[in-house]
């Protein structure tokens, strides 16, 4: 194949990843819930729509202790006792955005979307 | 010296310094910002030596070099944790290179880069999810493609030229490998 | 040649994009929200299409709107309780008719010639809420009753002082025509929310039910339970819906036509579960007035035809038979057999 088609190729699998990054976190991810999950259970559910005041969340894990500040309308890792600190880097979850993983301590912290249980309601 | 022996220390050296050169260059990695927040899911930019290793020594050797770098570049690093990730990047772009340049002329190095670079990122995102059982990692793994690729392009095409100039200076032969099937044009 | 090869790559792109755009819309429904019917109405529906159904169901809603209410003047139902006979449309028939029909079934409990007794107590808009002497309710109750009420197709006529509100059934036959506009136009997957009257329209998206809950009747931002349903209209009456407080009690909008005062039959609210979207809207309300008991003797004669959910005075939930599997609720609700 001609290097022309292969930067073709290599230009559509680049576009298609920011595509799908870009809509992972813009799409899928929409939401105001917060939901903190730590070895795969649901520790937390926080509507940060309703949040008035902030609140802090202390998990502890192998790596130490993470700290998660959640306030009206966002919700951020403040800080880890791990080596890496890559989910103090991610920065804010507000409206949407990949989730914030701490691997360490095995710490997801997602937005979801205000998962109502029902789809109506009667009366 | 014979010939033979020659050659073989030879290959022996430069094994011994692309491993350790490959070694290195997995110590900086480490320490360049993580892209995810998995512990030892990197780039794969010591993967060019396992490329060039190819090329200029033979399959047996680059994989040589693989495993050397992945064994002390942990034990160096003190990331033993991360060995897993290592390795099944490292394998899965070895694999897919073995395929890849029986396939595509020498010439086009760094398409080779690109994609083994693809099937290093994609190794070593599945064992992630696989081992820390968090799904959620699988959204960084378009950001670890792009970002792959282009350092895959970038290493294929750098080493495509310094193979061809110590080629050239009579340091290193590149070999040739046969074709699976004819390519439909050349360039 | 260049060009055309620039103009490739980027018509990749494009279709790219596209596909990534319609990747996501598939999943999101057409949605619409509207004011009708003294409530808030919604249409939501998932495909292709969903966009110009939700249109002509909605129209169609708002149509029927005007052709039913009792208070806006232009409507047939203000120009027969005005002029006391009307040349009906076909849709105003048709509900006569279904009315008839529930009105019989269930032995008068459901009533559409309610008006003089809703009047008299001040459940319109227009009016105040009050307590009626017991003279003005002996008075409006010789005015109730389908005997006052002549249907045919060509002619619709009341008696004198006897007037007809159809607010217990409008909702449901809207629904049930919103449903059918919605399937012709190809919509296999809707959920219609007419106020309280939910209409499910086949299955969600991926072929799941729909999740209808029931609302608490002491606390309407609470759920007392969900139902999981396919392709069925769910509908509550409750005494909590509408009602007005004097001297420390409590008097509700669903009038009892045979004693002229807000039905009171131990429930606190019923909800019906029908393929029939009208049917479904007239039971609520005729359970209700019956009470637990007539009901579940109504029932066993009508099993077929609807399952009902019912929350009474004392909180507890008792469900019907056919219906309780798709019920789940925080208390085991108390099943009424067949």
């Amino acid at each position: 194949m001609k290097n022309r088609t292969w930067i073709i190729i290599f230009a559509l699998l680049i576009t298609l990843c920011i595509c799908l990054y870009a809509f992972s976190s813009g799409m899928f991810l929409k939401g105001s819930t917060a939901v903190i999950y730590q070895d795969g259970r649901l520790v937390e559910k926080i509507n940060l729509d309703t949040l008035t005041d902030s609140r802090k969340i202390v998990l502890t894990g192998d790596a130490g202790e993470n700290v998660i500040i959640a306030e009206k309308g966002s919700i951020k890792m403040l800080s880890a006792q791990c080596a890496d600190q890559v989910c103090v880097n991610h920065g804010e979850l507000k409206k949407g955005g990949t989730p914030i993983v701490c691997l360490p301590n095995k710490i997801v912290i997602r937005l979801e979307e205000d998962a109502s249980e029902y789809d109506g309601k009667t009366g | 010296m014979t010939e033979k022996q020659d050659k073989k220390i030879r290959e022996l050296t430069l094994t011994a310094v692309l491993a350790s050169a490959a070694v290195i260059v997995n110590v900086i990695e480490s320490s360049l910002p993580p892209l995810t927040p998995v512990y030892g899911v990197r780039l794969g930019l010591a993967n060019v030596f396992t490329l060039f290793a190819i090329y200029a020594l033979g399959r047996k050797q680059a994989l040589a070099v693989l495993i050397i770098r992945i064994a002390l570049g942990n034990l160096l690093t003190g990331q033993a944790v991360s060995l897993v990730y290592s390795l099944s990047g490292g394998l899965l772009a070895y694999f897919a290179m073995l395929v890849l340049i029986r396939l595509i002329p020498f010439e086009q190095l760094w398409v080779i880069g690109g994609i083994s670079a693809v099937f290093h990122n994609i190794g070593q995102i599945t064992v992630a999810v696989a081992i820390t059982q968090t799904a959620e990692i699988i959204f960084y793994l378009p950001l670890l493609v792009v970002s792959g690729v282009i350092s895959g392009i970038l290493t294929g095409t750098a080493s495509c030229l310094v193979l061809k100039n110590l080629d050239k200076a009579g340091y290193v032969k590149i070999r040739h490998y046969k074709k699976l099937h004819k390519s439909e044009d050349k360039g | 040649m260049k060009r055309l090869r620039l103009l490739k790559i980027f018509s990749v792109f494009l279709v790219l994009l596209v596909l990534c755009c319609l990747a996501s819309c598939g999943t999101q429904p057409y949605s619409s929200e509207f004011f009708a019917m003294d409530t808030v109405m919604t249409v939501s529906a998932y495909g292709k299409n969903s966009q110009q159904a939700v249109g002509s169901a909605q129209e169609e809603i708002c149509r029927l709107d005007g052709l039913f209410s009792v208070e806006k003047t232009e409507s047939e139902i203000y120009e027969l309780n005005s002029n006391k006979t009307i040349a009906p449309s076909e849709d105003t028939y048709r509900v006569f008719k279904k009315a008839k029909e529930i009105y019989n079934m269930t032995d008068g409990a459901f009533d559409i010639t309610v008006e003089p007794l809703e009047k008299a107590w001040g459940f319109y808009s227009s009016l105040e809420n009050r307590v009626p002497a017991q003279q003005e309710i002996d008075l409006a109750l010789e005015h109730t009753g389908f005997d006052k009420l002549n249907i045919s197709e060509e002619k619709v006529a009341v008696n004198n002082d006897c007037a007809v509100d159809l607010g217990g059934i409008a909702k449901g036959y809207a629904s049930g025509k919103a449903t059918e506009i919605l399937k012709e136009n190809g919509v296999t997957s809707a959920l219609i929310s007419l106020g309280g009257n939910v209409r499910a329209v086949g299955a969600k998206p991926d072929g799941s039910p729909w999740i209808i809950a029931i609302a608490n009747p002491d606390d309407n931002a609470e759920t007392s339970g969900t139902l999981s349903v396919k392709d069925r209209a769910v509908v509550t009456s409750g005494g909590y819906q509408r009602y007005f407080e004097e001297n420390g009690q409590i008097y509700h909008h669903i009038i009892d036509t045979k004693t002229g005062y807000p039905a009171k039959s131990g429930l606190k609210s019923v909800t019906i579960v029908s393929g029939d979207d009208t049917l479904a809207d007239g039971l609520s309300t005729a359970l209700f007035v019956m009470g637990l008991e007539k009901s579940a003797e109504f029932y066993r004669g009508n099993s077929g035809l609807f399952g009902a959910v019912f929350i009474t005075d004392e909180n507890e939930i008792y469900v019907t038979e056919n219906l309780k599997n798709s019920l789940s609720s925080s208390q085991t609700p108390k099943v009424i057999l067949a």
